[in-house]
């Protein structure tokens, strides 16, 4: 099926191209995958909707769903599926477009909490988690943060949160960000 | 005693799992072996990376892949 064929690939062409996403044509919508998702209750559509409206060409409804952003990375879809194509794959490279195109998704802080998580690599080159969650509330509502204190207790005691980061090198710190620096060129180049 | 370099990562390093670096650690020591964790690794361009940029989490795995053979 085709929807948008004037000169541009399909939505579908694309997603076949993505490594996994080849077997997206030779989806059943046996809903395999949507039965062992731990989290679909949670999500708008489930994985199955979501690879069937991929196929119809529903591009801007698949991008701004939340459902990819709730992929917990598990794999029991991608080990389940009968037919060998790889969901959390798919639901990853969903994510990718959606953050290339700049599409907002739907009332979930995932995005954000993603966008903390590359900040602190792109500083630190590793990700001190306490620091790390500190920065993702402030970014998105802090308040919210009240209601983690007592687990964040209950881990310092237990010695599962760490304060001081681990730091590199100052020369392996420099390398790693001019390498970075390289990987958003060329995939803005990409576009 | 063989020695083999060690990639703990953020979590198992200084995180919520770091549990699985100390059962690692003992597990080696039994079956007399050393884990040495190598200088200046970074973050292994997990899930939150690869939904964000595809390309620079490769990068980032592969960094790791340089300094560990080195």
């Amino acid at each position: 099926m085709n929807v948008n064929n004037k000169g541009k690939t399909s939505f579908v062409q694309e997603i076949s191209k993505i490594p996994g996403g080849e077997g997206v044509k030779l989806c059943i919508q046996c809903g395999t995958c949507s039965a062992s998702c731990p989290n679909a209750s949670k999500m708008d559509f489930t994985p199955r909707q979501l690879i069937a409206m991929a196929r119809a060409g529903m591009e801007n409804e698949v991008l701004s769903s939340r459902a990819p952003w709730l992929c917990l990375s598990c794999y029991l879809c991608t080990v389940r599926c009968p037919r060998g194509i790889k969901p959390t794959d798919l639901m990853h490279s969903f994510e990718c477009m959606a953050v290339r195109r700049n599409v907002s998704s739907g009332r979930t802080y995932t995005p954000k909490m993603y966008r903390s998580f590359t900040d602190f690599v792109y500083s630190l080159g590793n990700v001190p988690e306490m620091s790390f969650m500190i920065w993702y509330y402030l970014l998105t509502n802090p308040l919210r943060s009240l209601k983690m204190l007592p687990q964040a207790f209950s881990l310092l005691k237990r010695g599962r949160l760490s304060i001081k980061a681990k730091r590199m090198k100052p020369e392996a710190e420099l390398q790693l960000k001019k390498i970075l620096d390289k990987a958003e060129i060329i995939a803005l180049r990409g576009r | 005693m063989k020695y083999y370099t060690y990639f703990p990562g953020c979590s198992a390093s200084h995180g919520g799992s770091k549990v699985y670096d100390i059962s690692a650690q003992s597990t080696s020591r039994i079956l007399d072996t050393q884990l040495i964790e190598f200088e200046d690794w970074n973050c292994c361009g997990s899930t939150p990376y690869t939904a964000v940029d595809e390309l620079a989490s490769y990068c980032c795995s592969n960094i790791c892949l340089n300094s560990a053979s080195r």
